[in-house]
């Protein structure tokens, strides 16, 4: 199959439930093939559940699927040997080495690249050796990580890896995945609720909220977009500015995040508007999804 | 695959360790209680006749009995236990651990196809269980060609049937086909050890009433005369092969019971035999249950292969 023109991953109509609670919600999305994305959202945004669905772990309710063209349920096989998945409980096997690890993933992938991944471990000094139970938690994600990218696959889904990091181990997480991005061209898709450390490192983002997305845009332009201002300031004069949600403040002060619509001033001449920051601006969208399902 | 097999056993080391230190215990006191029941090399004549028991010959003959009756029961009785125990141990950790710890969210997500994770593994311990299990099936044998009063094999009633020979093996594999299934399907170890184990019994429950069905029927046969038919089904046929009970001899009896001339009447006309399968159709049983549980475990193997495709790792 000539896959040149499809994205990376695909949904669409996608919908799911679990008895009475629906997880996602007609979802539609594109990601397209290069690009590093991050999946933002509160717990039970439906984050794991849609990146589940794309490594065949959930079967929508309704909708579709797509990884590079391949459903992951009916074709399993050729849609998973385009992904290497870093999943959110990064388990490993208690009784096994380091170098263990990367034995079986040898027999389990075909073309398991050992010798790269092994590269990777021996640069973050993560000793091969070493029994997994006794690596730290960052240790832990990074053999993880090691045998996702090991795979050489063209998708790199990672499920909330930042969560149990430390600052440090962080910035280090990030900086593999980037270097992949450049070396290679992956596109990565980045679960995350650890917001200032997806700026850096992605081009664009996803705000999941309640089973739907709220917003999908480059980081860049979104931030452009989107301004702010105190909630109970009423803002004339500007027709072109949507409000999106209200939120609080660090000093109880509420906020409410505003859209620049097409054709508005770049900088809107208000002193009572300023550029939101990212994490204002995914504030904002997370308190309208919370509107939106009350 | 050995480098599959090499990690499989790492993955299951305490349940392989455990299941194979039991095989060989089981196995060591099979062999050394036929050895012991063997040294005491009691005449055959003091088996059958009480009353000379207390001779210079048969001096050791109460000992060897009690041996026989406490010892070797015991191991037979282990032996009933042992495939039950193993195939749990084996069966329900290998997928049931990996998805409780979460390692099969990795596994999975690295292998094409789970079909064959599966069935590797299966295979590497399904071949290592019946090897372990195998060692203690054939030192039982020993131990039953050891045992008291000593019968023919080939001729008598069959005996200690399923704890000896390639059922235990057959067995084990069954029962590890079930743990393998319930693991799988419930995702946690604690409660799927729990489960099968239930199952399992409920399995030997239909496999003995299916016996009953798959097997031939019982028949009257001639074995040698000795204590055992005290223990077994007997009955007595008249000179054109027709049975009867005993009660149905006294019943058609000239004299009452205990009276000299009931027993010259029963001697003159009526042989005493056991009644069911004789020894020498073993091998004719043991096929029978053996193709059974064969059935029953590949499908319960394929089963499992089935239900992985669809099943979430966590």
């Amino acid at each position: 199959m000539n896959d040149t023109g499809r994205p990376a991953l695909e949904a669409s109509r996608l919908s799911k439930t679990y008895g009475r609670n629906e997880a996602l919600r007609d979802v539609d999305l594109r990601i397209d093939r290069g690009t590093t994305t991050a999946l933002v959202g509160p717990n039970g945004a439906g984050k794991s559940t849609i990146i589940k669905t794309w490594v065949g772990f959930e079967w929508p309710t309704a909708g579709r699927v797509a990884v590079l063209g391949f459903d992951p349920r009916r074709d399993r096989a050729r849609a998973l040997n385009h992904i290497g998945y870093v999943p959110q409980a990064t388990a490993l096997y208690r009784e096994l080495t380091v170098e263990d690890h990367l034995r079986l993933a040898v027999t389990l992938r075909p073309g398991f690249d050992r010798s790269h991944a092994a590269d990777q471990l021996r640069r973050l000094e993560i000793p091969l050796g070493a029994q997994t139970s006794g690596l730290s938690v960052g240790q832990q994600l990074q053999v993880v990580l090691a045998l996702a990218l090991g795979t050489r696959a063209e998708i790199l889904l990672l499920d909330e890896p930042l969560a149990s990091l430390d600052p440090l181990a962080r910035r280090e997480f990030l900086a593999v995945v980037g270097d992949v991005v450049r070396a290679r061209g992956a596109t990565v898709l980045l679960s995350s609720h650890v917001i200032t450390d997806i700026q850096q490192a992605c081009q664009r983002l996803i705000v999941l909220g309640h089973g739907r997305v709220l917003l999908h845009a480059g980081i860049g332009e979104a931030i452009r977009q989107h301004w702010l201002a105190e909630a109970d300031v009423p803002l004339d004069g500007h027709e072109s500015m949507r409000p999106i949600g209200d939120f609080p403040g660090p000093t109880n002060e509420t906020f409410r995040l505003w859209r620049r619509e097409d054709g508005a001033p770049a900088v809107p001449d208000d002193r009572r508007l300023r550029p939101a920051t990212l994490e204002e601006l995914v504030m904002g969208y997370l308190a309208s999804g919370r509107a939106l399902t009350h | 695959m050995p480098t599959t097999a090499i990690l499989t056993f790492r993955n299951h080391r305490f349940a392989v360790v455990a299941v194979g230190v039991g095989c060989l215990l089981l196995a060591l006191a099979a062999v050394g209680v036929a050895l012991w029941l063997g040294s005491f090399n009691v005449p055959q004549e003091c088996l059958d006749n009480p009353e000379i028991r207390g001779t210079l010959p048969c001096l050791g003959t109460d000992d060897a009995l009690a041996i026989n009756e406490e010892w070797a029961g015991k191991v037979m009785a282990a032996m009933a236990v042992l495939p039950f125990v193993s195939g749990l141990l084996l069966g329900v950790p290998l997928v049931g651990t990996e998805i409780e710890t979460g390692t099969a969210t990795i596994a999975w997500s690295l292998s094409s196809s789970r079909r064959r994770w599966l069935l590797a593994r299966v295979g590497v311990l399904g071949v290592t269980l019946a090897v372990l299990l195998a060692v203690p099936a054939i030192a039982a044998n020993a131990l039953e060609a050891e045992r008291l009063p000593r019968f023919d094999l080939a001729t008598a009633v069959i005996l200690d049937f399923g704890l000896r020979g390639p059922l235990v093996v057959a067995r084990g594999l069954a029962m590890f086909s079930i743990s393998l299934l319930i693991g799988l399907a419930m995702g946690r170890v604690l409660p799927g050890l729990i489960v099968a184990g239930v199952a399992g019994l409920v399995l030997y429950y239909i496999v003995s009433l299916a016996q009953g069905v798959g097997w031939p029927a019982p028949e009257p046969f001639d074995a040698r005369p000795g204590a055992y038919f005290m223990e077994y089904p007997h009955e007595w046929v008249d000179h054109e092969g027709t049975a009867f009970s005993f009660q149905e001899l006294v019943a058609r009896a000239p004299a009452p019971l205990g009276d000299p001339a009931f027993d010259t009447w029963l001697a003159d006309n009526y042989r005493e035999v056991a009644v069911g399968i004789a020894g020498e159709r073993l091998a004719i049983v043991e096929q029978r249950e053996l193709g059974g549980l064969a059935v029953l475990t590949l499908a319960l193997v394929g089963t499992s292969a089935w239900l992985i495709e669809r099943r979430r790792p966590y």
